[in-house]
């Protein structure tokens, strides 16, 4: 049986400038879940919704099947965030920041603590304030992992951090992923981790969600048909995107169902192009 | 939930030992001067010699001051005006807010923090003006007098000093910045309309009243003070529970 770990319905926050929802979005046990935006599109504020530091102005949000504001202490015990949340203790060495943070969390493991700080290559007697861009990131990604949570909540944690560590980083969130039971909802602008991390991709737009898909779907079904010429039907089908011009081309959401319907209009197919992840979210935020 | 809330508390306090030992030294300088004025005020209440001092300064040392003790004052969110913008207070709460810690505890430990600084500040003011006092200030006002006059002033401090807490981690870096000057430009109207209608200081008024009732003074003081610190304690639970912090 799928059960979801995150559960929102009609999420809604309202400020002077921007509107966020109303959203509704699931998590399901061990998938991981890709959120994607342009700049200001609401992720830091939907994170932050989840994570009770905001106060919605509607809708309800339920994770591991309890209501957040009834039981928040509970689930965040088994919660892991990553929101730039540290930098108020920059007068704190990393060692003094994770005094500071593991006592809250019975699950804390020491062990797993000092083998990702190694692994990070963290000089723990280093002021937090002192740390680059990159390592206070990983930082705050070793502090999410430690309790050992069943849902991460990543709002862009690999922003700055070097490609080495983004390595370790992407084998850090694979493993943990490998019981099955645990779930990532992940807030990035780099394609890789959403290729070879997560399960659904969820576009998030001026506050709204524009689309919400499994990623393979993509593959299947997005693609670029250079044809012989285009018909008014073609022009008008709900799956075909966009038409461009020299070469004559289209961009279509549902393979299959456009091959039939060219096949039907005559129209020869010249050659087949599946399309990439970042122009999928490129058409649909431009859709959206 | 005490013993989170200690824990908390304690861990605060300790790192931030630049900041409070700062206020200390400020807190110290302003008990050698209150030690002057106290001791003109009582030979002139209780002496027989004229005695001219600056009773509204030591109206305003009292009034205004005792209640910042509850306040690390000499920190960077309090000396820095880009706090107004940073709101560093809030942004430490969201921290705290994003770590499994209930609620109670969470306002408890700030409650804590501001009775710690207190009675840190109030030990060092305090300890300052006794051994600054001359000897013959006793023959004036004996022992058990000055402290309940020290118990009054604490319970005091406690009851307006209780809503630090609250201004700091309940509302924004705007706020934090004005109410201080709003509550010394309404204890300096106080001050002059007091002494207007009374003819003496706040402070020398309570001298009087100590002499005449006592301990009764410091109880209700002390009483007033821990209630006010309860009651802003509950209402920061409630706000904690429901504003936004970044």
């Amino acid at each position: 049986m799928v059960t979801s770990i995150v559960d929102i319905k009609g999420l809604t926050k309202h400020y002077k400038k921007f509107s966020l929802g109303p959203i509704d979005f699931e998590v399901e046990t061990g998938t991981a879940v890709a959120l994607v935006g342009t700049n200001g599109s609401g992720k830091s504020t939907f994170f932050r919704l989840i994570m009770n530091l905001l106060q919605s102005d509607g809708g309800s949000i339920n994770i591991f099947d309890q209501d957040l504001t009834e039981k928040e202490t509970e689930i965040k015990k088994s919660v892991g965030y990553v929101g730039d949340l540290l930098e108020p203790f920059s007068y704190l060495t990393v060692k003094e920041l994770s005094s500071l943070i593991s006592y809250w969390y019975p699950s804390w493991d020491d062990k797993r603590y000092t083998q990702l700080i190694e692994r990070y290559h963290i000089d723990e007697g280093q002021k937090y304030g002192k740390c680059s861009k990159g390592t206070k990131k990983k930082v705050e990604f070793i502090f999410a992992l430690c309790h050992k949570p069943m849902l991460l909540l990543l709002d862009e944690p690999s922003a700055g951090v070097d490609i080495i560590s983004q390595r370790k980083m992407k084998e850090d969130l694979l493993n943990y992923m490998e019981d099955g039971k645990r779930s990532i909802v992940l807030a990035t602008h780099n394609i890789d981790e959403v290729k070879q991390l997560c399960d659904y991709i969820t576009i998030l737009e001026e506050g709204k969600i524009i689309h919400s898909f499994e990623k393979d779907e993509l593959h299947e079904k997005w693609a670029r048909l250079w044809v012989s010429h285009v018909s008014e039907v073609l022009n008008n089908h709900s799956n075909v995107i966009k038409v461009e011009e020299s070469p004559l081309q289209l961009v279509t959401d549902d393979l299959p169902v456009i091959e039939k319907e060219l096949e039907k209009e005559g129209i020869t197919i010249k050659h087949i192009n599946r399309l990439s992840l970042e122009e999928v979210i490129e058409h649909m935020i431009g859709q959206g | 939930m005490f013993q989170q809330a200690f824990w908390l508390a304690k861990k605060e306090l300790k790192s931030q030992w630049i900041g409070i030992a700062l206020t200390l030294v400020v807190t110290i300088f302003f008990a050698l001067l209150t030690a002057t004025l106290l001791d003109q005020s009582v030979r002139k209440l209780f002496g027989s010699e004229t005695t001219f001092y600056n009773h509204t300064l030591l109206d305003i040392i009292f009034i205004v001051l005792t209640p910042s003790f509850a306040a690390i004052f000499m920190s960077r969110p309090y000396l820095n005006i880009q706090a107004i913008k940073d709101d560093p207070f809030s942004k430490r709460m969201a921290l705290f807010r994003s770590l499994p810690i209930p609620l109670t505890a969470l306002s408890l430990s700030r409650t804590l923090i501001m009775v710690m600084t207190l009675i840190i500040m109030s030990l060092g003011f305090y300890i300052t003006v006794t051994f600054a006092l001359p000897d013959h200030f006793f023959q004036f006002l004996t022992p058990r007098e000055y402290l309940i006059f020290i118990l009054f002033w604490f319970g005091y401090a406690l009851v307006v000093g209780g809503i630090n807490p609250f201004i700091e981690y309940g509302t924004n870096g705007k706020v934090l910045h004005i109410v201080p000057w709003v509550f010394i430009v309404g204890f300096l109207i106080t001050v002059f309309i007091f002494y207007n209608l009374v003819g003496q200081g706040i402070v020398e008024t309570v001298l009087i009243l100590i002499k005449n009732h006592g301990w009764p003074l410091a109880v209700l003081s002390l009483f007033v003070g821990v209630i006010g610190s309860y009651v802003w304690n509950k209402l920061l639970t409630i706000r904690l529970a429901r504003r936004d912090y970044l």
